[in-house]
């Protein structure tokens, strides 16, 4: 039934219009009753350096995570020997998969369906008692570049609208995963079921393959997602997932980031949640000081390199290093504790002024605040005792 | 002239045929042979000679199949006199005179239950069975032994073999030459235990008793428990080639999932052990004896991960497809060569070095004989046309019940 | 695969007569066709020079008549001289790729008339999402 919707022209039109009156009266608030919707093109803010950069950094890189154990047809296990150079060409190699790993489907606008008419010849009309499809199969043309076309009985010729378009190009050149009828998990009933049993990752993936980011159905299917986790706090269910940072985006957006600032605090990830924070101004133009933060965050954080760090994490078991030992005890190092004291005075005046929920945030950042400091002592103090500086 | 010469060669096949077709009563002589052995034996001896195998056959190896089916002795429950048919008869069933009566052939009622009595009787004989084995104790064939199992080792000194298994791989008669005695028989039965987490030993005894062989063999087997290392926990830990005799037994590592796919020794044996992944050829003797041996010194020498990488000082890193192939260090030397440069040539390919430098032979396949035959060509084209039949149906089925393109 | 390719193995004269035009493919009561492009003095099942199009002329579930046409091929093989049968210059025509050819409009014309003799006007228009 959802589909038919979809499918009737009219109709679609009626929906998108409904869906969008829906996302403007409840864009401002947090709430989460109806599907929100971009009210504007989020795209040249999306795909800005800057914005992308809060993303990744805030989507964090967890090699256990992008590389977790999955099904697959040929699970067959291989063995080289290497030296250490090797390795750690292997590594970097390894890394640039997981960066690829991770690339954010794009947020874009919705694209609205328009009739473009080619040509109208009266004298055709009731040539035949269906209307015809017609679709270019040249090769080597893009799919943005084939044309469908559409005769009607009453001898009109157009251009086919979005629906007939992508199942003709399903239907002829079809994409690995995507079907030509709409999944049955994407209908409410099975969707919703999906969300309870939260999984979240599977509709995500499935959805991507399926849709393309300027169809409503993605728009509406994503907002669903996000709205949900944003519910039930799983947010760590998508970090390290290329869905990570199109779902920080939509709360930045909409102004619901509380939830997923505290489970940052609440988790030490002190600096994501001030880059959220940057964010959010940046998005909504609030405070422009947001800037110097993240150029002291730069300039603290040290320029190194992500496959050696990864390689000697991975090497950590066998070595005897006192200094990497204390790091793994506390889990944190000298440069962490400098960002703490950077962030949290942030992280705090946006708790103040614009935080929703004020109290549970702030309740979050003296706990955090207390851990820390005793985390701290106990660094400093095992230090000393080490004869490390 | 021609008329003259057909009409006496009509007369002279005429006569010919005359004679064929009723020659002369003299010539016919009937010869009749009254004794056959229907008469000449009794019938116990015809019985035994249609139901039995003679002495001489036997030797032969005549009848071996018919001995477990006891032949029917259709004479049992019958009664000269009494048949289907209730009948008095004085004289055969019944006396002549009783008292002063004299008494008159006579039918009684029709209810009779001679039939099925007999038949009960005839269905009781003859139900030789062999004794039924659970099909999940039995071995690699039927009721025999080989493959089955006979429990854990009988403890020693109350040292329990907990979660131990022993199976049968071996049991066969075995003769010797005694100087009082001549051939003097007894069981051989090899049997392997393992507690199928590495630890694991095999031994052969005799007996003349086929229990106590086998008890013997498995308390021995268990003296000689040996620790195999298992790579993972499901397999080997690289592809090898082993050998004992003239058998040679070619192992591939295989990931999980995959199975036994060997000779079903083997598989037992890995059973046992702990191995559940694995592939294995055997080439030359069958001998079960030397499989056994052939593989347990495969399996023993077998290289470890922290020892190749001792060897060679190289790390040995691990690429598993099911996590990406992200490379995962499984084991690092003490020190490392820090070269950028290609490695010499014994330690470039992992294959290569765990197999000593040796290169199983990759036999070329070669595409069945019908490949050309215009039967399979027009078998192929038939096929062509509903190559996606099956998928779209399920594929409507699923979507709408109904059967109509898209 | 035993069926000649449709991408074409069919041996052809430089100077032959080419046509495109349809080959019946499918099965009873279940026509498909190829367009494709062949020798015009040729048999329709043999093996072909390219092809360059489908039609399904049975209406699918949303009541559609599919066609597809690699236009590019097509217009070489026009301008190398190639011929087209009538129902694939119809096809052409209502593709609108060429003008459209006579018969359509005379099918049109029938098909108005006959409506107009009915008197049932509204139970003729198929169309529907």
């Amino acid at each position: 039934m959802f589909l038919r919707q979809i499918y009737n022209y009219a109709n679609l039109r009626a929906s998108f219009h409904a869906l969008q009156r829906a996302a403007s009266s409840t864009g401002n608030t947090g709430t989460a009753s109806a599907t929100l919707l971009y009210n504007r093109d989020p795209q040249p803010r999306f795909t800005d350096p800057e914005t992308q950069k809060l993303l990744q950094s805030m989507t964090q890189l967890q090699l256990e995570k992008i590389f977790q154990k999955t099904t697959v047809p040929d699970n067959s296990v291989d063995y080289k020997l290497m030296t250490m150079d090797m390795l750690e060409d292997e590594f970097r190699k390894s890394i640039e998969r997981a960066k690829n790993r991770l690339q954010m489907p794009p947020v874009v606008q919705m694209k609205k369906d328009e009739r473009r008419i080619i040509s109208n010849d009266s004298a055709l009309s009731g040539f035949s008692d269906t209307k015809y499809v017609i679709t270019d199969i040249t090769y080597g043309l893009r799919q943005t570049e084939r044309k469908v076309v559409v005769r009607q009985t009453d001898g009109t010729l157009e251009h086919a609208p979005m629906e007939i378009t992508k199942r003709m190009h399903q239907l002829y050149f079809p994409l690995t995963g995507r079907s030509i009828r709409t999944p049955r998990m994407f209908a409410d009933e099975h969707l919703q079921r999906c969300l309870d049993e939260q999984k979240y990752l599977f509709i995500l993936n499935r959805m991507v393959v399926q849709f393309d980011p300027f169809e409503p159905e993605f728009h509406t299917i994503s907002s669903r997602v996000y709205q949900h986790i944003n519910e039930t706090k799983q947010f760590d269910i998508l970090r390290s997932t290329r869905h990570f940072g199109p779902m920080t985006f939509f709360f930045a957006w909409h102004r619901c980031i509380d939830d997923l600032l505290y489970d940052m605090v609440r988790r030490d990830y002190l600096q994501n949640a001030a880059e959220l924070i940057a964010l959010l101004y940046k998005l909504h133009d609030m405070e422009p000081n947001y800037k110097n933060i993240l150029k002291q965050i730069d300039e603290i954080k040290p320029k190194e390199d992500l496959a050696l760090k990864e390689l000697e994490k991975a090497l950590k078991r066998a070595s005897s290093d006192v200094k990497e030992d204390i790091q793994s005890a506390i889990g944190k190092t000298q440069v962490d504790f400098e960002l703490d004291d950077l962030c949290l005075p942030f992280i705090e005046d946006y708790i103040s002024k614009h935080a929703l929920k004020k109290v549970q945030l702030e309740l979050a950042t003296q706990t955090i605040k207390e851990i820390n400091a005793e985390k701290r002592q106990l660094f400093e103090g095992i230090s000393k005792a080490h004869g490390v500086a | 002239m021609v008329g003259v010469f057909g009409k006496s060669v009509t007369i002279m096949y005429n006569h010919v045929l005359r004679n064929i077709l009723a020659p002369s009563k003299e010539v016919a002589t009937n010869t009749f042979r009254y004794t056959s052995f229907y008469n000449k034996l009794s019938a116990e001896d015809i019985w035994r000679g249609v139901t039995s195998v003679s002495n001489a056959g036997k030797k032969r190896g005549r009848g071996k199949g018919s001995g477990k089916r006891v032949a029917k002795d259709l004479n049992r429950g019958q009664t000269i006199g009494v048949g289907s048919r209730n009948f008095v008869w004085p004289g055969l069933n019944a006396p002549i005179v009783r008292g002063k009566t004299l008494i008159q052939q006579e039918r009684l009622s029709e209810v009779n239950n001679m039939d099925r009595n007999i038949n009960k009787i005839r269905d009781l004989m003859g139900t030789y069975r062999i004794a039924k084995v659970n099909s999940i104790d039995r071995g690699w064939s039927g009721a025999k032994m080989p493959g089955r199992s006979i429990g854990p080792p009988d403890a020693i000194n109350e040292e329990m073999f907990e979660n131990f298994d022993t199976r049968v791989l071996e049991n066969k008669i075995v003769f010797i030459m005694k100087g009082n005695m001549g051939r003097k028989r007894r069981y051989s039965v090899l049997s392997i235990t393992g507690n199928k987490k590495g630890l694991a030993g095999f031994a052969v005894a005799k007996a003349p008793e086929v229990r106590t062989a086998l008890r013997k063999s498995k308390n021995r087997a268990a003296q000689k428990v040996i620790k195999i290392e298992l790579c993972d926990n499901h397999t080997v830990f690289h592809d090898f080639s082993c050998a004992f005799g003239k058998t040679r037994i070619f192992v591939q590592r295989k990931p999980e999932g995959y199975g036994l796919i060997c000779h079903r020794a083997i598989e037992t044996i890995c059973k046992v052990i702990g191995i559940r992944n694995l592939h294995a050829k055997i080439e030359g003797s069958t001998n079960l004896q030397h499989i056994v041996k052939a593989l347990f010194l495969g399996l023993l020498q077998q290289k470890t991960h922290e020892e190749i990488s001792r060897k060679t000082n190289l790390h040995v890193i691990e690429f598993r497809n099911e996590t990406g192939l992200h490379p995962h260090i499984i084991s690092k030397p003490e020190s490392c060569k820090a070269s950028k440069d290609p490695l010499s040539k014994e330690v470039s390919d992992y294959t290569q070095y765990v197999l000593d430098d040796q290169i199983s032979l990759k036999k070329r396949k070669f595409a069945p004989f019908y490949i050309d035959s215009k039967g399979y060509n027009l078998f192929l084209k038939r096929k062509e046309q509903v190559r996606n039949q099956q998928k779209v149906r399920v594929n409507m089925n699923a979507f709408d019940n109904d059967l109509q393109s898209v | 695969m035993s069926l000649s390719p449709s991408s074409g193995i069919g041996r052809y004269y430089k100077h032959s007569a080419k046509i495109i035009r349809f080959v019946r493919l499918g099965c009873t009561n279940r026509p498909f066709y190829h367009v494709v492009v062949m020798e015009r003095r040729k048999n329709q099942h043999q093996p072909v020079i390219e092809q360059v199009g489908t039609y399904d002329p049975m209406p699918n579930q949303k009541n559609e008549r599919l066609v597809s046409f690699n236009f590019e091929r097509i217009r070489y093989w026009l301008g190398r001289g190639a011929h087209l049968s009538t129902p694939t210059a119809e096809l052409l025509g209502i593709a609108g790729f060429l003008p459209i050819h006579p018969r359509t409009y005379m099918t049109a014309w029938r098909n108005r008339q006959k409506v107009a003799e009915d008197g049932t006007i509204e139970a003729k228009d198929p169309v529907e999402a």
